[in-house]
């Protein structure tokens, strides 16, 4: 399998689909998969937030995005820094 | 069959199982005046409506004999799986601690940090919230699960969240949402939990039925997810606010194999959120991971109704 990333928007209960609280990337291929955030340290680092929501964990949605969309998510991160 | 003395005799189905230990016990303490041959078979009721009764409560006993056999025929293997997976990646169950500094700023695990304002901030709110829990909430889950005997509260000791590993939780989420500590830990629902357990007949009505009931309390519910589908957890869990304090809480809603096989990945689903390297070995051992716990919740037994249990707001609201 070559390698496939699916980008997330994050939603809480302050945020929304329109303004999500931030945005996850899953990356799987043939060795295995990795989930990151980017963060206030404007880099994507490993994340345990979605394995929490697939572990019942109430605090997150998770909305699949396009790359674009995903892409004005860390813009406006990084222009909130 | 007619009898001449105007009874019916009913032959109630029997399994080739041996009678489960809740059909022994419901017969031991429940009324007995209309079981004319209680050790015999077939038994014998004159009562109509205490036919249907005994009739329902053998087809419960035997539906959850059977998830139970199924269930722990299982957890064997499964056991056997979690050793080698041990094995191959040299988990130890050593506790790690992290030093702390001295100036009140907070260190965890895979280099999470507060400042000294935030872990304060989480010192002080925590405090809270444990006061509203052992004042208000739980007394109330108390009251809840006495209204019933027949299902119970699981894992008491654990009705409150390690405070470490609600720092952890904070750190993340400070870091992915750019949030000020008070705001980041108002969203996390389970500081204050609690599990309730069911027998696998009981258990679609029963959820339903407790959430009538801490709605009765004056608890407000503000989130339900049934995950009996997912492949990586099974079960119901519940969000709800305590209305003078707005401190919210979790319920969950599991029985006795969704939570044991809870337990028995437990420390596969630790390690997953503790991983912080960004390696090729490390994307494996996540997959490997989650492919135990796969394999664990698909041998789950699925309580009889539980798929007509919406979640709560409905998707969309």
């Amino acid at each position: 399998m070559a390698e496939e990333i699916t980008y997330y928007a994050i939603i809480d209960n302050a945020s929304s689909r329109e303004h999500p609280a931030g945005v996850l990337r899953r990356t799987r291929h043939d060795g295995g998969e990795r989930d990151e955030t980017f963060g206030t340290d404007l880099k994507w680092a490993r994340s345990a937030l979605l394995y929490e929501h697939e572990n019942g964990d109430l605090e997150n949605k998770f909305v699949p995005i396009s790359e674009e969309e995903a892409d004005r998510i860390v813009a406006r991160i990084r222009q909130r820094r | 069959m007619d009898r001449p003395d105007g009874m019916v005799a009913v032959s109630v189905e029997r399994s080739e199982l041996p009678e489960p230990t809740d059909a022994r016990r419901d017969r031991d303490t429940g009324p007995s005046a209309d079981r004319v041959a209680d050790q015999g078979r077939p038994l014998v009721l004159t009562d109509p409506e205490r036919r249907v009764t005994e009739h329902f409560r053998y087809r419960d006993s035997v539906v959850n004999h059977e998830a139970a056999h199924a269930w722990d025929a299982a957890v064997p293997e499964l056991q056997g799986i979690w050793e080698k997976i041990k094995a191959k990646f040299g988990y130890t169950e050593r506790s790690v601690s992290v030093a702390q500094p001295t100036d009140g700023s907070w260190r965890g695990e895979g280099g999470r940090k507060l400042d000294s304002a935030q872990n304060a901030e989480v010192d002080r709110r925590y405090a809270r919230i444990r006061e509203v829990g052992e004042r208000t909430i739980i007394p109330g889950l108390r009251a809840v699960e006495a209204e019933d005997p027949t299902r119970h509260l699981a894992g008491f000791d654990h009705r409150f969240k390690g405070l470490d590993r609600l720092k952890e939780k904070v750190a993340d989420r400070i870091r992915t949402k750019g949030r000020p500590a008070a705001e980041t830990l108002a969203q996390i629902p389970d500081v204050v939990r609690a599990t309730f357990q069911y027998n696998e007949s009981a258990y679609s009505a029963g959820v339903m039925n407790d959430v009538q009931r801490l709605q009765a309390k004056g608890f407000i519910q503000v989130e339900r997810r049934n995950t009996w589908e997912s492949d990586q957890y099974k079960g119901i869990n519940t969000r709800w606010q305590e209305p003078e304090s707005r401190v919210t809480f979790e319920v969950q809603f599991h029985t006795r194999a969704s939570l044991e096989a809870k337990e028995l990945t437990h420390k596969a689903y630790e390690r997953m959120r503790s991983i912080t390297e960004q390696t090729p070995e490390a994307d494996q051992e996540t997959s490997e991971l989650k492919e135990f716990q796969r394999r664990v919740n698909s041998m789950i037994p699925i309580p009889p109704g539980v798929a007509d249990i919406d979640d709560y707001p409905p998707e969309g609201h």
